[in-house]
């Protein structure tokens, strides 16, 4: 039972915060990984945890026990660096077994532990190289195994596998997930790509300058985005998001006089933000009230068409299937109401629209945001 | 420099020179030709002269004498102290010019502002003193009636010392002068080096539980060991070379040969005594016993020391 509880977390470097007001409590036995742009403090949050910095306030518990002020080493943690940070002078074996040789760990013992979990990353035949000699995959793997041979409580990632080639990145993900299902070991993995995020996370927590903007399973951050950060940021083609206002009879008014449905819990002339993923536009003929668009560019995914579509005001990105025509002449676009995403146009948090009344139209009563 | 000159240089005259690379070559004639000049034509002619008698007169030509030089040198009790002293020059000077400024390099490492350049100037002043000018220093702070050294020690009530004129204990105090002069010099090299380490490496070592006297030994080291070994090699090749001004300038190799060490010698036979012929054959020896010594720390640096890359 290695549950991570972090409140009111805060690191300051030369007076900036790097880190701030973060409240983040990681369950055991959770993949959690933390996303976000470069330069937002993951790594900082993650060294933090691994006790590599020094918290400039507030509280770290790791299995119910505080550890603001223990070394890094009796935190229970093992990380695997971005750059592997292999000792280069150590064979692959004297590499993994540090760890149990600094811990006073008897030769015999050490080399049956050793020899275990090169076995299981597929390293037996390695065991004498130096680092060196090895290619990027092997060395993620010596890093991983490094990691694992002192049974941690926890395991801290940071960008393991931003050096590798697409392909090795692709299968290293599924091997961590399969590795963390047989090991069931709390484990905090930093990275700054979404796809691994989505694809990797119990849960994820995305971090903005310093702080946190949403922690939630995958979906809630890809369906619910808590903030015009988070939904700018997860899903490709990125959200196409819109300046707007709720006009006096408490319609939403995209730009260009564009009316959007939805009922929503705001006062007229608030400005917003609104959201829509490019998958969720339509084509439709060109209407007479409201912005009339052209395609600009087409990008052929093979999967499927980014149709870029442009009006006097607007610039936004359509998701179309393979299959569909763009159009050669002017069109327009609509969205349902319950594919869109609003946000307050000065705090930048989530609007939830207001339930359907009775007598709209059946599929706007269909409780997709709740 | 001929690694950064070299591929260019193949490049762009290969045009107007086909075929036969000369520009290469022209680029490295200078160096080739100072070297020459300067090192190995008097190499070769050392070693002429070590076969032959010759008092340095211009009027007068060397006389070939076969091997007797050797012969005479090898048995001669003055040669045999000599390079006895070589010896204790270098193994006193290994403490001082190799691990003091390790320990001090790695006990450092963390400081930070105006102690850290407190501590930089403190070490760097011997540096910059010009030889002479330290020799002349420590002979009035080491001398026996009116040293500051021997007026401390005399203040606390113990005799005071002949630092010059004991012949058990001059050659230390030769040794302390050079190796004074030496720590600056080999203390900046291993902070570099020290602060060259990848601090990943270390922070994994500290993931992995070491502490820091661990981390020391089994990562800081290893990692310096390529400029360890690189001071040890200068110390025992140039060490006892380093020292004669001192010699020259303050004990004149005494008393009593004392404080000879072979470079003293030989320069004594040359330009003292000009015996150019025994001069020579001393350089001749020395050169021979050295040059083995640096192969010898070649394959050693091959073997022993870890270069990261
Ligand atoms: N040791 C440090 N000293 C000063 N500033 C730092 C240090 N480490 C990180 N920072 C700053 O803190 C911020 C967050 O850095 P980091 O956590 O490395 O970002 P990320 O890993 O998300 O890319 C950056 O602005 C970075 O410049
Ligand atoms: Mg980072």
């Amino acid at each position: 039972m290695t549950e991570i509880a972090i409140s009111q977390l805060r690191k300051e470097f030369a007076g900036t915060a790097a880190v701030e007001a973060v409240d983040l409590s990681i369950r055991s036995g959770e993949f959690l990984v933390i996303l976000g742009p470069s330069g937002c403090g993951k790594s900082t949050l993650l060294r933090l945890i691994a006790g590599l910095e020094d918290a400039t306030g507030g509280r770290i518990q790791i299995g119910g026990t505080v550890v603001n002020d223990l070394e890094p080493g009796r935190r229970g943690c093992a990380m695997v660096f971005q750059n592997y940070s292999l000792y280069p002078h150590m064979s692959v074996a004297a590499n993994i077994g540090y760890a149990l040789k600094v811990a006073g760990v008897r030769r015999a013992e050490r080399q049956g532990r050793v020899e275990d979990v090169a076995r299981l990353l597929e390293l037996d035949h390695l065991l004498d190289r130096k680092p060196g000699q090895l290619s990027g995959g092997q060395r993620q793997r010596v890093a991983m195994g490094r990691a694992m041979v002192r049974n941690p409580q926890v395991f801290l990632f940071d960008e393991p596998l931003s050096n590798l080639d697409a392909k090795l990145r692709a299968s290293m993900r599924v091997e961590i997930k399969r590795l963390h299902r047989r090991l069931g070991t709390t484990s905090v993995f930093v990275t700054h790509d979404q796809l691994e995020a989505m694809t990797m996370a119990d849960r994820m927590v995305l971090m903005n300058k310093g702080r946190i903007e949403q922690v939630g399973t995958p979906q809630d951050l890809f369906r619910r985005p808590a903030s015009v950060f988070v939904a700018g940021f997860i899903g490709t083609p990125a959200m196409n998001l819109v300046p707007g206002r709720i006009v006096s009879d408490g319609t939403l008014v995209a730009d260009g006089g564009w009316r959007l449905g939805g009922r929503w819990p705001l006062n007229p002339h608030t400005p917003v933000t609104v959201g829509m993923r490019p998958g969720a536009l339509r084509l439709t003929a060109a209407p007479a009230d409201g912005p009339v668009f052209r395609a600009d560019l087409c990008e052929d995914l093979g999967s499927e068409l980014h149709l870029h579509a442009t009006s006097a005001e607007l610039d936004l990105v359509v998701a179309l299937p393979v299959d569909a025509r763009p159009p050669s002449g002017p069109f327009g676009l609509t969205v349902e109401p319950e594919d869109l995403h609003l946000f307050h146009g000065e705090t930048g948090q989530r609007v939830d629209p207001l339930p359907a009344l009775q007598g709209d139209t059946a599929w706007q009563m269909q409780p997709s945001f709740t | 420099m001929t690694d950064a000159v070299a591929p260019s240089a193949i490049r762009a005259p290969a045009r107007l020179l086909p075929r036969v690379q000369v520009a290469p070559w022209l680029y490295l004639l200078p160096t080739l030709a100072v070297l020459f000049v300067w090192i190995y034509l008097p190499l070769f002619q050392s070693f002429q002269l070590s076969f032959t008698q010759w008092n340095m007169l211009p009027t007068k030509t060397p006389k070939p004498v076969g091997w007797a030089n050797y012969r005479n040198l090898l048995a001669l009790p003055e040669l045999r102290q000599a390079a006895l002293n070589t010896v204790w020059y270098v193994v006193g000077l290994l403490p001082l010019s190799v691990v003091i400024p390790l320990a001090v390099a790695i006990l450092t490492q963390d400081l930070t502002g105006r102690l850290r350049n407190l501590y930089r100037a403190l070490i760097f002043i011997p540096m910059i003193v010009p030889p002479i000018v330290a020799a002349v220093l420590w002979r009035w702070l080491l001398n026996e009636d009116y040293g500051l050294v021997n007026h401390i020690i005399a203040g606390l009530g113990f005799p005071t010392v002949k630092f010059f004129q004991n012949p058990d204990i001059a050659l230390w105090t030769m040794v302390w002068i050079t190796g004074w002069k030496l720590m600056g010099f080999s203390t900046l090299l291993l902070s570099a080096a020290n602060g060259t380490i990848d601090p990943g490496y270390l922070e994994a070592a500290r993931m992995d539980g070491a502490n820091r006297w661990q981390i020391t030994r089994d990562i800081r080291l290893p990692l310096l060991s390529p400029t360890i070994l690189l001071l040890v090699m200068m110390t025992v090749l140039f060490g006892a070379q380093w020292s004669f001004v001192y010699i020259n300038a303050i004990t004149d190799g005494g008393p009593m040969g004392a404080t000879t060490n072979i470079f003293f010698l030989m320069w004594k036979y040359g330009f003292q005594t000009f015996s150019a012929g025994w001069s020579a054959t001393a350089g001749i020896m020395t050169f021979v016993t050295f040059g083995l010594l640096a192969l010898l720390f070649l394959g050693l640096s091959r073997k022993v020391a870890f270069h990261d890359n």
